[in-house]
């Protein structure tokens, strides 16, 4: 269903509001939020909205001005006019070019967490023909040594 | 008679020989029983009815096209067909256009408008290669890469990275590397895992499948959906200067900085001198 036939609350630009937003189905908001936005659905923030809280929806549309972090269970979306300063956290995202960001990100679409790549220790092989137990095979390769020596 | 190809599809051989047999030169061949018999009808004369179903011409095969970036002048052109030798057309140069692979230790100078690749294990030292594209699966020591499109890195690249500022890096989708010092560049592209400290000076694309860890410093940034990302960025496009703009004013001109009037009008006036007062009364004649 498109994000349009989702929100039932739409915010004008000229509304202010000093406080927390909570809804349960979408929203889009144009205004000034002077604290956080909890939506259980999809948000849309415009182009000229700002936002100084932290926000935590299930998708979002970025196009105006948050000052805080975010917090999406599914997609994340940065349109060009977008400024963030803050952090994100979601499966997905999308950042189109001319967006502002600072923030620390982390994203990953496969649902584990992005980190260092883990060393799995391989079980010794044993060969049923042979009543010799073979010696467990080498560690694989740490991430120390697969990565490249750059040097000046 | 032209046979057709599948699907009652002809290709332009076919359609020329047809076309022949229509001028007289060639004589037709008795065509087989059962055989369909199609007339080019790309010059719009059609001698005799075909015989059974109809010949669609569906497409035409076209020859490949190859965009050329000169090494001597960086003039960029397109040539179609086989490269064979080809003479840039503004500096008129014969240049090399085959690729070149690199296996084992080697130095010299490599000039040419194809690929070159650095395979895995290769050694290259001392060396000067200049090429459309550049993949580097070995190392490189005192090496001058000068890739006129941009620079490919796959697993198990060793490059001196102070040396990548002014080039486009392409971090193929097989590759997995972690950088040990920043990574300055002119654009960055990650097709595959990269973890590093990088300053693209102009733009950065992650791709989707793609994995970055680490900062990111960079004026432009684009991410596909599918990129998984655990780093910091910074991201703060440059702004144009604060320079009200209304409707029907024309935008200001990027050129030399705006003069002053008033430093002008001093220009334009020649100084002023200032003479000393006279006093009549004291002055003698002559």
């Amino acid at each position: 269903m498109a994000i349009q036939d989702q929100i039932r609350t739409t915010i004008g630009d000229d509304v202010e509001i000093n406080g927390n937003i909570k809804c349960e189905n979408g929203i889009q908001f144009n205004g000034k939020l002077n604290g956080d936005l909890t939506c259980a659905s999809q948000a849309q923030i415009g182009t000229s909205c700002t936002i100084k809280g932290n926000m935590s929806v299930e998708t979002v549309s970025v196009m105006g001005q948050v000052n805080g972090n975010i917090t999406a269970k599914d997609k994340i979306e940065l349109k060009s006019t977008a400024k963030l300063h803050g952090d994100i956290r979601a499966r997905r995202l999308t950042v189109e070019d001319g967006v502002t960001f600072v923030g620390k990100v982390e994203v990953n679409p496969a649902g584990a967490g992005v980190g260092p790549k883990p060393q799995e220790p391989k079980a010794p092989v044993v060969d049923l023909d042979d009543d010799r137990e073979t010696p467990p095979a080498k560690e694989p390769a740490s991430e120390s040594q697969l990565k490249s020596i750059f040097r000046r | 008679m032209p046979r057709p190809d599948h699907n009652g599809m002809i290709d332009g051989y076919s359609s020329v020989q047809a076309i022949r047999r229509l001028d007289g030169k060639t004589p037709r061949p008795k065509p087989p029983d059962g055989e369909l018999s199609a007339v080019a009808t790309s010059a719009g004369v059609s001698t005799e009815p075909a015989v059974g179903r109809p010949v669609n011409v569906a497409h035409t095969a076209l020859p490949t096209r190859h965009d050329l970036i000169c090494y001597a002048c960086n003039y960029r052109f397109m040539v179609t067909g086989r490269l064979d030798k080809v003479l840039c057309p503004k500096c008129k140069t014969q240049l090399e256009t085959g690729d070149k692979h690199i296996d084992g230790t080697w130095s010299g100078t490599i000039q040419t408008v194809g690929r070159v690749f650095i395979n895995s294990g290769a050694v290259v030292s001392s060396a000067r290669i200049v090429a459309l594209d550049i993949r580097v699966a070995g190392m490189c020591r005192s090496t001058r890469l000068e890739p006129t499109r941009h620079l490919e890195l796959d697993s198990g690249a060793q490059v001196e990275l102070d040396k990548l500022s002014k080039l486009k890096i392409v971090i193929l989708e097989s590759a997995s590397l972690c950088l040990d010092e920043p990574l300055r560049c002119r654009t960055l592209e990650v097709f595959g895992e990269l973890q590093a400290e990088a300053r693209p000076s102009e733009q950065a694309v992650l791709h989707p499948a793609s994995t970055f860890r680490g900062t990111l410093h960079s004026p432009r940034l684009i991410v596909y959906e599918g990129a998984a990302l655990k780093a910091y960025l910074h991201i703060s496009p440059p702004r144009a200067a604060a320079v009200p703009v209304t409707v029907g004013n024309p935008p200001p001109e990027v050129g030399e900085p705006p003069v002053d009037a008033a430093i002008l009008q001093e220009c334009d006036a020649p100084p002023a001198v200032e003479l000393p007062p006279v006093d009549l009364a004291t002055s003698e004649g002559p």
